[in-house]
């Protein structure tokens, strides 16, 4: 596209500032050849990033007339966009996490809290929704980004302009359309998928994992991720009043308890990776301690507050 | 996520009833009220319709925006509006805007999206984060353009920056510098037609 239509195109840009702007001659010129009308599209937009940086690019301008360049017009000297520029440009691409100078303004992020032994279905956004388990917390930050403490099972309809991003202890989920399930306890973390596919990947770690539908992935306090089939029908169970199990580390079927029934329950370290298959039913903490007591074979004793698992002697 | 209704979501344009506010573009005065702004809705519809197919190049998009137009007026706070007729026109060409960003932007993150599907034909590791190259590409472009508006040819490079950095309207300018208004105005359309030059489309 030649430069002529895009000045065509700036100049009936700058026009619509004035209140005599002629609307139908512009309708005309747009009707005359459907390049003018990509050409406007271009230099509209050019225009909307040109103000994006403004100010940014004043404080440059600013900064080299006080060089004693008066009119900021011959020689220009290197603000801070250039800065970052030769900065970008010596350590590759790892810069796009930095500097907060140009960020979008950020939404004030939404909590959604699920009191303790009530689950609570949140509809996130068009296409995304979330049932957040009896004592976990959901975070929205905007632009597909949530953090988890806790527990939730996600259904999210297949976009492919957007990705959403789950950030749960430390590890980071990321799905563009699947359904799947998550628990967690602050250090590690089980994702189980039912449909679709999500990656995970551990605090640090560069490359993620692919979990597909039908595997659950455990990542540990160790950065270490664990892959096993699952069945997909035994996911999300706790949304209609069952805890169901396959192989889940006993630390997060602990935290599942402490959460739903709002009074802790923790693992001695020695089992807290050993995993638990089976079926809990929701009640007091005592009753579904006792239940996972005789299914796991574990010890239970009190301490504090709380009520400890740790290993049963006599196995 | 597009949904404007949900908690969490950056809308990528203004709310229409603050839209000209947000692109500095409309200039308080008293006369038009709302309830008047929708039945000059109704006068204007047919030439409005034409404008919106001629600037998306679809007569059944033109039919969805001026739709969405007319919906939008109604929620128009009571609130001094100076020229009905040109705030119908700029609503209007805003909300082509938003599509036609949203449009790129869509097309942008699939063409990343496939190359990450690509890449991950081995089943075992996916994309390292598409909203960090998103960002990424995003500040390089803003570098690029920063480029650019230094590299501008020097008289459309002195009104440029003095309209779009320093904020200067057209009528100062001309003043200022002893030229005509459409001569700033002839000067700016330079200036963006070079950098529209040096960004190529990527915009």
């Amino acid at each position: 596209m030649n430069d002529d239509i895009h000045e065509m195109a700036a100049v009936w840009l700058q026009a619509q500032a004035r209140d005599d702007m002629d609307w139908q001659a512009f309708t005309s010129w747009l009707e005359a050849d459907p390049r003018h009308r990509e050409a406007f599209d271009d230099v509209a937009l050019l225009d909307e990033r040109v103000d994006g940086l403004r100010d940014e690019l004043a404080r440059d301008h600013a900064a080299n007339d006080l060089d004693g360049d008066v009119d900021g017009v011959a020689v220009h000297g290197r603000g801070r966009l250039w800065r970052w520029g030769g900065a970008a440009a010596a350590a590759g691409i790892i810069l796009a996490v930095g500097g907060a100078w140009l960020s979008k303004p950020v939404v004030e992020p939404v909590t959604y809290a699920a009191a303790t032994g009530v689950n609570r279905n949140v509809a996130v956004a068009d296409g995304l929704s979330a049932t957040v388990s009896g004592g976990s917390r959901l975070t929205v930050r905007g632009a597909g980004r949530l953090s988890l403490q806790g527990s939730a099972f996600f259904d999210v309809r297949h976009d492919p302009s957007r990705a959403v991003v789950v950030d749960v202890s430390g590890y980071e989920i990321r799905d563009v359309g699947t359904r799947f399930e998550v628990a967690s306890d602050g250090v590690s973390v089980r994702v189980a998928v039912t449909q679709g596919a999500v990656s995970l990947r551990a605090p640090g770690s560069a490359s993620p994992v692919r979990v597909d539908a039908g595997y659950a992935a455990t990542g540990g306090a160790d950065g270490q991720v664990r892959l096993v089939r699952t069945d997909v029908t035994a996911v999300g169970g706790w949304r209609s009043g069952r805890f169901v199990y396959d192989r889940v580390p006993l630390s997060l079927v602990a935290a599942d308890i402490s959460r739903f029934t709002g009074e802790p329950v923790r693992t001695e370290s020695t089992v807290g990776g050993q995993t638990f298959s089976g079926v809990l039913a929701r009640g007091s903490r005592d009753s579904m301690v006792e239940s996972l007591r005789q299914l796991a074979g574990v010890r239970t004793r009190r301490e504090g507050d709380a009520i400890l698992l740790g290993p049963d002697p006599r196995r | 996520m597009a949904d404007p209704q949900s908690p969490g979501v950056i809308r990528a344009g203004c709310p229409l009833a603050a839209v000209a506010a947000c692109r500095g573009r409309m200039e308080p005065a008293a006369s038009t009220s709302p309830s008047g702004l929708v039945l000059l809705f109704a006068e204007l519809r047919a030439e409005l319709v034409r404008f919106l197919a001629a600037r998306t190049g679809s007569p059944a998009d033109a039919e969805d925006l001026a739709q969405e137009l007319w919906l939008r007026i109604q929620g128009v706070q009571p609130g001094p509006i100076g020229n009905g007729r040109a705030y119908l026109y700029r609503a209007a060409q805003n909300l082509v805007l938003d599509q036609v960003r949203e449009r790129r932007r869509r097309e942008a993150r699939e063409a990343h999206w496939h190359a990450a599907a690509a890449a991950s034909a081995d089943g075992e590791v996916i994309d390292s984060g598409p909203d960090a190259l998103d960002a990424m590409i995003e500040r390089e472009r803003d570098v690029a353009l920063a480029r650019a508006i230094e590299g501008l040819p020097e008289g459309a490079g002195r009104v440029f920056r003095l309209h779009k950095l320093e904020g200067l309207s057209h009528s100062d300018i001309a003043a200022r510098l002893g030229i005509s208004r459409s001569g700033v105005e002839k000067h700016v359309a330079v200036a963006m037609a070079h950098l529209r030059r040096a960004m190529g489309t990527e915009v």
